[in-house]
């Protein structure tokens, strides 16, 4: 893995070494529209349950969710109108949460810190970790046919970033509860992976306008976390999406599109 | 006028206070039924007090029921009745224990049950079979009850009730049919409403 990382590394510094003397440059913005996440529920935090197997509808207070949003703005050296190598910065943003619901709104958390014959419960409305990552991400973008305007492309990249930022935060239901917050956050002491790295493809449509700036779509882009311990809520592996890009030229080297 | 604005501030606190106590009772008093994956049609055995117990009666289910108190823990002078409430065959059925030699005065005395086994063919115990109208008095062959954990349930700091768990099992003859109850499994919780001494 590391060497693959390493050739990759070199081959794009070389790359766009040689890119930024022979072609044209755009500085590209992208982010995520709209996204799925496929993940799973971690089993860390001791929860009790409330649901009834019995019942006809199942009911569950407690709900697990995960947000993940990315923005990142990329140097796009493009070599030919078919070859273009992206690379530049990437802010990563991830919000994993678990939410009380229904008419409760509220979760019990059982604590670990337990006298002789006793267990102590938290009364909780969520539980949220937030963490934010920067990014160097290096992509390759192919584009086999454009018509009229229109390009249709693919694309395929990696990148590796570093936490920026954490947090974490219980919500008690009772207000003045909330003073043992650390009480409860210390049940599961976490902190997130200080790395992040990810794989991600992408096949999409875009259009260039007359000024040379081009708005595109990837539809969809699925990336895939191969870096793990974001979060003790939920193990997030894959999200899919659509991206939206906007390309501004920069330089352009080319005598034709 | 101030006397009305008083009496409806107190009945307003009254009903918050009055709800803030239903609403945690509430959600604890549940049963909270999760299928067994290993035993089908009875509870998995927990310990959060989940309200539940199941046995199986020569491989027939008998298990608690959401509508029905699963449990009441009644004493009387210096005999502990642990009364088990459910459904079987679709009728209502009780199943009782009764242990000389407990009496624990209140339900958070109940510590006394802590990883206790208690050998069901022993002269200090009765058990009492009760399916629709009928009631037998239990001739145990052989078997044991453990009670294998007592805790105090807090919530926020509060004392709320008390979380008997623990498994069963006995052979016995019912109508004249020798008769296994296998597999059995409680996780009760027990509190104001299902507690209940008795001094004499």
């Amino acid at each position: 893995m590391k060497k693959i990382l390493l050739s990759f590394l070199v081959l794009s510094v070389g790359v766009s070494s040689y890119a930024q003397r022979n072609c044209s440059i755009h500085l590209s913005v992208d982010g995520l529209g709209v996204g799925a996440i496929d993940g799973t529920k971690e089993n860390l935090w001791d929860i009790r349950q409330t649901f009834d197997s019995h019942s006809s509808y199942e009911s569950d207070y407690l709900t697990s969710k995960s947000l993940i949003k990315y923005l990142s703005i990329k140097p796009e050296f493009r070599f030919s109108d078919k070859l273009s190598l992206y690379t530049g910065l990437q802010y990563t943003y991830m919000r994993n949460c678990f939410l009380g619901e229904y008419e409760n709104g509220f979760f019990y958390v059982r604590s670990n810190q337990n006298a002789e014959y006793e267990t102590n419960l938290f009364r909780l409305k969520n539980i949220e970790e937030t963490a934010g990552y920067l990014s160097i991400p290096i992509e390759v973008k192919y584009t086999p046919l454009r018509f009229q305007g229109f390009n249709f492309y693919g694309r395929l990249g990696l990148d590796f970033g570093v936490n920026v930022h954490s947090k974490r935060s219980a919500e008690f239901f009772q207000a003045e509860m909330q003073q043992y917050e650390a009480d409860v956050l210390n049940i599961v002491p976490f902190s997130p992976n200080k790395l992040l790295v990810t794989t991600y493809v992408g096949i999409g449509m875009g259009y260039k306008f007359t000024n040379g700036v081009t708005l595109s779509a990837d539809m969809p882009t699925v990336k895939r976390i191969l870096t793990k311990k974001h979060s003790s809520i939920i193990k997030v592996d894959f999200l899919t999406g659509i991206q939206l890009s906007l390309s501004i030229p920069l330089i352009n080297k080319e005598s034709k599109e | 006028m101030k006397t009305y604005i008083h009496l409806t501030l107190i009945v307003i606190l009254s009903f918050l206070l009055f709800g803030c106590y239903n609403e945690k009772d509430f959600e604890l008093n549940q049963s909270v039924f999760i299928e067994d994956s290993l035993y089908p049609e009875l509870p998995i055995y927990s310990e959060w007090g989940y309200n539940t117990f199941g046995v199986y009666i020569d491989r027939k289910p008998f298990v608690s029921r959401e509508y029905i108190t699963p449990v009441k823990v009644i004493v009387k002078s210096d005999t502990l009745h642990f009364n088990l409430n459910g459904t079987f065959n679709g009728k209502q059925t009780s199943l009782k224990f009764s242990i000389k030699g407990y009496s624990p005065n209140n339900h958070d005395e109940l510590s006394v049950l802590n990883d206790v086994r208690i050998n069901l063919s022993g002269e200090n115990v009765e058990t009492y079979f009760t399916n629709g109208d009928t009631t037998y008095h239990l001739d145990i062959l052989d078997g044991e009850i453990h009670f294998k954990k007592f805790q105090k349930l807090m919530v926020d700091k509060e004392f709320m009730k008390s979380i008997l768990s623990g498994t069963f099992k006995f052979r016995t003859v019912l109508n004249n049919e020798p008769t296994a109850f296998a597999n059995g499994r409680f996780d009760l919780g027990i509190g104001y409403d299902n507690f209940f001494k008795f001094n004499n």
